[in-house]
């Protein structure tokens, strides 16, 4: 996002919040979608995070060594958080007896996305944490630096 | 760096050194903040200090006259640990927004502080070099 | 309180910079030999300074407070040597005033 180190990790982190909120919105805007073009119900779809390290682009989290020097740049290799994938939950759809809706099946029963209200609202809530605590940190780190600037004045 | 040669002075800048560091490791903590499996890191510095100082205070002694006095005060660098014992979430995370944010602010303070100490250095220098004009 | 930095003045003056530009002829060092030292290490400090502020210009922004604080040294040893020059030459025009 910028030069900065403490943006570019903040960034990061409010680039995937905001994405795990678009995919909560996609999924409650999609809550009572019975049928999609693949065919069948909406499936709910989650966001993976992984932390985001220099030089090296494994998805587990890796412990950063020690870093017995006063040197502060390049040795510490944190860098923030990446979506590493947006997934489709696979699990089953909900069923819902309704035997005059027209997309029920034989038996009646309407098959609905696997979408849970409360479940969505939850992670909406800590994304909306997540955010403001990141936007709090580029604030900390903005004064930080322009501290800095006061040396010697 | 011959106006900063004194201890004191050095160590600020270590401080400093350590404070813009805390404040990357802390950014980087609130990022993964619900990320699965992530361990939280911390920058021990000032700790370091004390721990030192205290050392100072008893002289460890010598079994051998011929053995070199170990004169506490070493070089104390910021270090990152990185922290596996706190609590962990049922995602395996363990950071807690509250102490990060905390840091946040206490890290600021204190970087504050440090720049306040040292722009008092340089108004002495400052003060000598002008007034000694007369 | 003990202003350790202000009291010791020979930390201005690092003995081992003074000893390597010295007039090889000359017994002991003299002043203008620490004033070479001195000159070198100013310079060496405002490079010291501008690489740092290059660096910054190049996007390594991460030890700005590095750079302020090399930026603070260079200008106060250069203000340093600029009165010390001065009170040098005070001293000669004041010798070259006096009636034989």
């Amino acid at each position: 996002m910028s030069f900065f180190p403490e943006f570019r990790i903040s960034g990061s982190a409010l680039t995937a919040e905001k994405t795990r909120l678009d995919v909560i919105a996609g999924n409650l805007a999609n809550m009572n979608t019975t049928r999609t073009p693949e065919g069948g119900p909406y499936k709910r779809r989650t966001v993976v995070f992984s932390e985001d390290l220099a030089a090296s682009r494994s998805r587990r989290a890796i412990v950063t060594p020690f870093v017995p020097s006063s040197a502060t740049g390049g040795a510490y290799r944190g860098q923030g958080v990446r979506v590493d994938q947006i997934l489709a939950d696979h699990r089953d759809p909900m069923m819902v007896y309704d035997p005059e809706h027209p997309d029920a099946g034989e038996d009646g029963y309407v098959l609905y996305p696997n979408v849970e209200l409360a479940k969505e609202m939850t992670d909406m809530i800590t994304a909306q944490r997540s955010y403001e605590a990141n936007v709090t940190a580029v604030q900390t780190a903005k004064s930080i630096y322009t501290k800095a600037l006061e040396i010697g004045r | 760096m011959f106006f900063l040669h004194d201890e004191t002075t050095g160590r600020l800048i270590k401080g400093l050194d350590a404070a813009a560091l805390r404040q990357q490791v802390t950014a980087h903590n609130l990022a993964n903040l619900n990320t699965p499996n992530f361990n939280r890191s911390d920058v021990s510095f000032e700790d370091e200090l004390m721990r030192a100082r205290q050392q100072a205070d008893t002289p460890l002694a010598r079994t051998h006259e011929k053995h070199f006095p170990i004169t506490p005060g070493p070089e104390i660098n910021p270090t990152i640990k990185t922290d596996t014992t706190t609590t962990r979430r049922i995602d395996g995370n363990n950071v807690d927004i509250e102490r990060e944010m905390l840091n946040l602010v206490s890290n600021q303070l204190r970087y504050n502080t440090y720049v306040q100490r040292l722009n008092g250095r340089f108004d002495n220098w400052r003060y000598v070099i002008n007034e000694g004009r007369r | 309180m003990v202003v350790n930095s202000v009291n010791r003045a020979d930390a201005f003056i690092d003995r081992n910079i003074v000893l390597q530009t010295r007039n090889p002829e000359e017994s002991d060092p003299s002043f203008a030999d620490a004033l070479r030292g001195v000159l070198g290490q100013v310079n060496r400090l405002q490079v010291e300074a501008d690489a740092a502020t290059e660096q910054l210009m190049s996007g390594n922004i991460e030890n700005l407070h590095q750079v302020m604080i090399k930026a603070e040294e260079a200008q106060l040893s250069l203000q340093f040597t600029v009165q010390v020059v001065n009170k040098v030459l005070q001293a000669y025009q004041e010798i070259a005033r006096m009636q034989i």
